[in-house]
């Protein structure tokens, strides 16, 4: 419904600006905050999932992802192991996109397999600009960020939307 | 007050002080962590690291002459018109080292009311694994054996989102299912899901207070006896299906002999009956079959534990567990609702002695000991859970129990037949 109404609060601006000979940025102001008061246009963030460029996998599936993460498999198709990290700056995001879980829910899950003694939660890196460095220095490492802040030095296999 | 000449103080202190000084030298022992560059993390941060979990909990209920245990290996009880501390109140701590892509260690210590009535901080899991390959891995050491959903975390109440597992299924079960020994743990890809295949054996490391073993109770530990456990699971997206098989073998098994040796002196054929199959029941072995499941469904989260299991000792037994339920998470917010039922039946007839007056102890004798692992309880729960934040939960739950038999329930009144109660419950999981 905020979608809706911010389309149509968009389509009347332009309407208004086409049909007048100089734009007023008086009405301008106004227009675009009629657009914020009627909702928030989202604009959906892509996650990327990277590995190094010398991975002999290309693309990965949603599943093979959440298998990876998840501490169920943590295998490349090619056979090799598959080290993920975690990037701090957009966990959160990333969980909620991936298996639709919160940070309680992905924590109580990672409680579960940790104090049974099965396997780890992926490492944790900070940021970005950290989990690219991390890639890029272990041809095993699958990691994910923001597809803005994807560099072109790393393969992306597979791009998440947020939800 | 305990004085500093105390000898179990002195005793005490010094037990710790080599536990302390052996922990300090095995940390010596390990690479030396390099110099410490200003973004270089030293040798044990990059291998070592360390979890910990715990709860605070507190239990009341108005049942005169009963206590509530969670399991057999607590001796204390939840009594009537005492707010309880001590049944759900857990600290524990995890040490996992990961040497290389391929072996790891991890030692995990709790400390919690145990069968002997104390908190000494105990070892649950301490072992080696070796993964030779991404998908297959090989335990040594001690470990709690994962055949049955929550068994190998169990302590770790934040990860669930009850406050204690079921006492139909895990009361008994859980003085057994910790060991010494090796398992093996193998995944594969099957049918677009993930399958994986887990082998156990080992010698069992349990403890437990039984009420029913002496007039006064008994904490033991498990002796003379192993486990054998194999699962097979499959897991795809959010639905995990287990199917287990298991096996409890227990020799030199003693504590009914007093029994026997009474009965032997009746002139009676069913008390014979009994003798005989006492001393049969010295090597004792219990198979458990079982299936599980859970699913989540948006925000809806299902779980399902069917198991049968045999006791081939003394009495002969067969025992059937069912257990369901069924949360919904509304934000921070899980309300659950959840079943558990347990019984056992008797495979030979019960033994009944003439009502004479000087047979009685040996009746009282025979029917404590025939009902020391009886089930025939159902728990009917409504809880609520509360995300605190993403390292600790409220939780508040209400128990609704009907039981002609527990071994897990404290009866001190012994004209109550019946071990019915309501518990309420609150605790707060936490991670750190």
């Amino acid at each position: 419904m905020r979608l809706l109404l911010s389309f149509i609060h968009l389509f009347m601006c332009f309407d208004y600006f086409s049909t007048r000979a100089k734009s007023n940025p008086t009405l301008a102001c106004l227009c675009l905050l009629l657009i914020c008061l009627s909702g928030k246009v989202s604009i959906a963030q892509e996650i990327g999932i990277i590995a190094h460029p010398n991975n002999s996998v290309n693309e990965i599936s949603q599943e093979d992802a959440v298998n990876i993460f998840m501490g169920r498999y943590r295998q490349f198709a090619d056979g090799k192991l598959a080290k993920p990290i975690d990037n701090a700056a957009i966990k959160s995001k990333f969980y909620l996109s991936l298996v639709n879980k919160s940070n309680a829910e992905i924590k109580a899950y990672w409680a579960r397999l940790i104090f049974a003694g099965h396997t780890l939660p992926p490492e944790n890196v900070q940021d970005s600009d950290a989990v690219i460095d991390r890639v890029l220095n272990d041809p095993q490492a699958i990691s994910y960020v923001d597809m803005r802040k994807a560099d072109a030095k790393v393969k992306v296999l597979f791009v998440l939307r947020d939800k | 007050m305990m004085h500093l000449s105390n000898p179990k103080l002195i005793a005490y202190c010094k037990t710790s002080m080599i536990k302390a000084s052996v922990a300090y030298i095995a940390l010596l022992s390990l690479p030396p962590v390099a110099m410490a560059e200003e973004d270089s993390p030293s040798w044990f941060e990059e291998h070592v690291t360390l979890h910990g979990f715990g709860s605070i909990g507190a239990s009341y209920h108005t049942e005169e002459g009963l206590g509530y245990r969670r399991n057999l290996e607590q001796k204390d009880s939840v009594e009537a018109h005492k707010l309880d501390f001590a049944s759900d109140s857990i600290l524990g701590g995890q040490v996992d080292v990961r040497f290389n892509d391929n072996l790891s260690s991890s030692l995990q210590m709790v400390s919690r009311n145990n069968a002997y009535g104390n908190w000494k901080p105990a070892v649950v899991s301490a072992f080696i694994k070796y993964s030779p390959t991404p998908s297959l891995s090989v335990r040594v050491g001690q470990m709690t054996q994962d055949s049955n959903f929550g068994s190998a975390s169990r302590y770790a109440s934040y990860a669930y989102t009850y406050i204690r597992p079921s006492p139909e299924i895990y009361g008994v079960f859980s003085s057994y299912d910790r060991y010494q020994g090796v398992d093996f743990d193998y995944r594969l890809q099957l049918a677009s899901g993930i399958g994986r295949l887990y082998l156990a054996h080992g010698d069992i490391v349990g403890n437990r207070y039984l009420q029913g073993a002496s007039p006064d109770g008994r904490s033991d530990r498990v002796k003379d006896a192993k486990v054998t456990a194999a699962m097979l699971s499959w897991q795809k997206d959010s639905l995990e299906v287990r199917a287990f098989v298991e096996k409890l073998d227990f020799k030199n098994v003693h504590t009914f002999d007093p029994l026997a040796q009474g009965l032997a002196t009746l002139p009676f054929p069913q008390a014979q009956a009994v003798v005989a199959q006492i001393d049969e029941a010295h090597t004792i072995d219990v198979p458990i079959y079982g299936l599980a499941a859970e699913y989540e469904l948006d925000a809806w989260k299902f779980q399902g534990i069917l198991s049968k299991y045999k006791n081939n000792g003394f009495p002969k037994t067969e025992g059937k567990i069912i257990k369901g339920m069924v949360a919904y998470r509304h934000g921070n917010f899980t309300p659950y609702v959840m079943m558990a039922y347990g019984k056992t039946k008797q495979q030979d007839d019960a033994l009944v002695l003439p009502p004479i007056p000087a047979l009685k102890p040996l009746q009282a004798a025979y029917n404590q000991a025939a009902n020391a692992l009886a089930v025939d309880q159902s728990t009917f729960s409504v809880g609520l859970r509360y995300e605190i934040n993403d390292h600790a939960a409220f939780k508040f739950q209400v128990d609704k129990t009907r039981a002609d038999k527990s071994p897990t329930i404290i009866s001190t009144d012994p004209t109550r037949q019946d071990k019915d109660m309501t518990l309420m419950s609150a605790t707060i999981d936490f991670l750190f």
